[in-house]
């Protein structure tokens, strides 16, 4: 069942399309994160998701509703932790989590102290004060206190020390195990979202790229070598499944993006006589960027 | 409603600082305002003084309305796509409620309490309590709110209303070109009430809605609407009471042809035309309605308007009470007077000219041939056409009071106590201290006011009606409570109470102004607006070129 449902979505600001016929669900109880660099589009889908931003065109559902129609009842099941969010700086921690309790019926004061604890937030200190790693910690705490179904992080990572981004990932993870929380993370740090997610898409100029799970992603992409019997250009046509062939002498590369059983046979029959056959894992980073420069290269015909 | 309170809580909280730094000002200025009514009659210095920080303190409590204001929106805004609300259970309604909670709380009721707080201590009494206290504090408070509501930070609201500020102006530029009168001054409460209401209007849309554009289109065309739209709209022409007929029919008004100046400034031509009103009935004072003047020269099929430069309408009640006199001794100076009246022409000098005509009380158009309508007429005539109105205004009784301090003047539209007179070579300054003025006056009431000396058979004659209606009150009073009760200095003698340039050397002498006033009287004319007529006088043969 999903928790998110995004259909067709575009939105533009001006002549910029930001989101282009964006397309995804997100199944309950996973940790998603939507890949892309900067300007991709992932914090625009999620501004419209949460109906900070209406769609030009396209629905999203969250929790079963239109994201134009939600109001307070979805709002107090969705916590929501941007990079950007304006927290009341002036307020120290505690005064910042008092004003947030009211708002939400399920909220949890002693678990919202021992997240505190456990993130090692100064709660009499003010926000305004803070670093930006705590910052965005505190801003966790006072999304999580209420044991929200759904999560949003909004580059949570982005500008964290190493620490401060394993205690905000640890943190996450922990919980989201305990309490089965979909989380919904959009991040350009593609390492940090290879430990979280459980599900993965990946999104370049406003476009979709994939969305899969982790696993079935890791388990069909592969850098494949070859070592052929004789240099010289590789033949056309290739299959359409192969992304990146080159040649060096006489050893030939690309990237198999349905790797399975039946790929040898196609490699043996692609380069028949081949002296050897290499198919390495590739991680998620090696398949995000094979997967831009080959939308980039779709792009500039 | 829980939630209400509670985001409201969070808002004092956020601003506690400028909650304080606006209670303090509140604070200062109603203890200033006390300290200034417990001080003696006698203690003027003490009284101008306490009313120049009275002011100060005004003008900070302003600054600091405004930063709240725009603060207690921009903390939750509802365009900036990150403020924290938007994505927390709070509904825009809710949000929206809280913010007109505290506003109103704070900026508007607090300060109209305290006021309160103030007759009563004062001793002004309740029935002097001014109506429009609220809603004034609210068109102060809710344009703030609504601008900052379509503002992203700080900086851009800033921007927003240097911007709205700007299209004010050329709303009233374009009124003007019009021959409108600025909306603010002619309908003042229908100005505030639209004003208002527009503000709540967007403040709601942009909450609610969180669409700017609209909002953004509305307060940029609103100035023009609000400016233009109230003179123009139809269920806004008031009609006035109209003067009896058989009044009406006594008097006479004609243009006083052998009495026509002109004055050549700058290639333009200023042309005053003075009129003789004759048949008033007694008690009646007629004054030029500036609005309604409209001057034009008819030729076979051509017609050119004349820009009205100065109306001066002098036929005011207190006419009579200069019992034929001239208006002041001859001397020197009354002779320079005469020739300041030339400059006056050009309307710069004399805004307030009731007595510039040395005796003879004669009402008076002034208006400007341009450059260009001079070369092309020149050596042509005209049917000059005059189209105006007249208020009659009638007046009852004008007791006089000696001109000494401590002397109390107690009449229906005005409770005064002369604190300070100033005997000067070049005027006499009276400080009145009022105890009721004529802000809770109906509008179709004005106080005169006249020095006359009976033994001399000579008065001096000021209208004041103006000077203490609503919208030079407002001016002080509108943000921090400055209750009516206390000092209005005036400049009873000498012309304009502000502007520097335009005193008359009204004495030969300090020793012969103190003279004249130790026999003067002061007289206090409160007056009715009884109804205005339309006069329309032709002059044929007119040459207003070369």
């Amino acid at each position: 069942m999903s928790i998110i449902d995004i259909d067709h979505l575009k939105r533009r600001f001006g002549k910029c399309e930001a989101v282009n016929d964006l397309s995804l669900s997100v199944p309950e109880g996973s940790v998603f994160a939507l890949l892309g660099p900067n300007g991709a589009g992932k914090t625009t889908t999620i501004k419209v998701m949460v109906n900070i931003l209406r769609p030009t065109a396209g629905t999203v559902k969250l929790l079963g509703v239109d994201s134009r129609q939600l109001g307070p009842t979805q709002f107090r099941q969705i916590g929501y932790v941007s990079e950007n969010q304006d927290l009341p700086a002036p307020m120290t921690v505690r005064e910042f989590l008092d004003y947030c309790r009211p708002l939400y019926p399920t909220w949890d004061a002693p678990f919202a102290a021992s997240l505190a604890q456990k993130l090692d937030i100064p709660l009499d200190r003010k926000i305004s004060v803070l670093s930006r790693g705590t910052r965005m910690k505190a801003a966790l705490v006072s999304s999580l206190a209420y044991r929200p179904k759904l999560l949003i992080l909004d580059e949570p990572f982005a500008g964290l020390d190493p620490l401060i981004r394993d205690e905000f990932a640890g943190g996450v993870l922990e919980l989201t195990g305990q309490e089965k929380w979909t989380v919904f993370l959009a991040s350009h740090d593609i390492d940090e979202v290879e430990r979280l997610a459980d599900w993965i898409a990946m999104i370049n100029n406003g476009r979709l790229l994939l969305s899969e799970s982790v696993a079935s992603l890791l388990a069909r992409f592969r850098q494949i070598e070859v070592v052929r019997s004789a240099e010289g250009p590789l033949a056309a046509p290739l299959p359409p499944t192969w992304l990146a062939p080159e040649a060096a002498a006489r050893t030939a590369r690309f990237i198999e993006t349905k790797y399975d059983e039946g790929s040898a046979a196609q490699v043996a029959q692609v380069f028949p006589g081949a002296e050897s056959v290499t198919a390495l894992p590739m991680s998620l980073r090696a398949i995000f960027v094979a997967l831009a420069r080959a939308n980039r290269a779709q792009a500039g015909g | 409603m829980k939630l209400i309170f509670n985001q409201a809580l969070k808002d004092l909280r956020l601003l506690r600082w400028l909650l304080a730094a606006w209670v303090l000002a509140l604070v200062v200025a109603h203890g200033s305002l006390l300290y200034t009514a417990s001080l003696g009659d006698a203690d003027a210095t003490s009284l101008v003084a306490s009313s120049g920080f009275h002011s100060m303190i005004g003008m900070v409590g302003m600054a600091v309305l405004i930063l709240f204001a725009a603060l207690l929106v921009q903390r939750d805004s509802p365009v900036s796509s990150d403020a924290f609300w938007l994505t927390r259970p709070m509904s825009a309604g809710a949000m929206l409620a809280s913010k007109l909670l505290v506003s109103i709380v704070v900026l508007v009721l607090l300060p109209s309490a305290l006021e309160i707080g103030d007759y009563l201590v004062t001793g002004v009494g309740r029935r002097w309590l001014p109506p429009y206290r609220v809603p004034l504090q609210l068109a102060w408070t809710l344009p703030v709110l609504a601008l900052a509501a379509v503002a992203a930070d700080v900086p851009q609201f800033v921007l927003v209303a240097l911007l709205e500020v700007v299209l004010l102006m050329a709303a009233s530029g374009l009124a003007a070109a019009f021959g409108l009168p600025p909306a603010g001054n002619t309908h003042f409460d229908t100005f505030l009430a639209l004003v208002t209401l527009a503000s709540a209007c967007v403040l709601a849309w942009q909450y609610l809605t969180r669409r700017r554009t609209v909002a953004a289109v509305f307060l940029a065309v609103a100035p023009f609407v609000l400016t233009l739209g109230i003179d123009l709209w139809p269920w806004q022409a008031e009609t006035p009471v109209a003067y009896p007929e058989e009044k009406r029919k006594a008097i006479s008004v004609a243009a006083d042809r052998e009495a026509i100046a002109s004055v050549l400034l700058g290639g333009d031509r200023v042309i005053q035309i003075p009129l003789t009103v004759t048949g008033k009935p007694p008690n009646t004072g007629l004054g030029l309605v500036y609005n309604s003047v409209h001057v034009w020269l008819q030729q076979a099929g051509s017609r050119t308007r004349f820009d009205i430069g100065a109306v001066f309408t002098n036929v005011r009640p207190g006419a009579e009470a200069l019992e034929d006199a001239p208006l002041a001794p001859d001397s020197p100076e009354t002779r320079a007077l005469a020739r300041v009246l030339d400059s006056a022409l050009a309307g710069t000098a004399l805004m307030n000219a009731q007595v510039t005509t040395l005796g003879a009380l004669r009402p008076a158009i002034a208006f400007f041939v341009r450059r260009a309508d001079l070369r092309r007429l020149a050596g042509t005539t005209g049917t000059l056409h005059l189209e105006f109105d007249l208020m009659a205004q009638e007046y009852g009784a004008y007791p006089g009071v000696p001109i000494a301090t401590g002397t109390r003047y107690d009449g229906p539209a005005l409770r005064a106590t002369i604190v300070a007179d100033r005997r000067t070579r070049y005027a006499i300054s009276l400080d009145l201290r009022e105890t009721a003025s004529g802000w809770h006056v109906p509008e179709s009431y004005s106080t005169h006011f006249l020095l006359r000396n009976r033994a001399a058979g000579q008065s001096l004659l000021k209208i004041a009606g103006w000077a203490i209606g609503r919208s030079n009150y407002g001016e002080l009073g509108m943000i921090l409570p400055l209750a009516p009760s206390l000092v209005v200095r005036w400049r009873t003698l000498g012309f304009g109470r502000v502007r520097g340039q335009t005193f008359v050397q009204t004495f030969a002498s300090h020793e012969e102004a103190r003279r004249w006033a130790k026999d003067a009287e002061l007289v206090v004319i409160p007056t009715r607006d009884a109804g205005q007529f339309h006069v329309v006088l032709e002059l044929p043969e007119f040459k207003v070129g070369g």
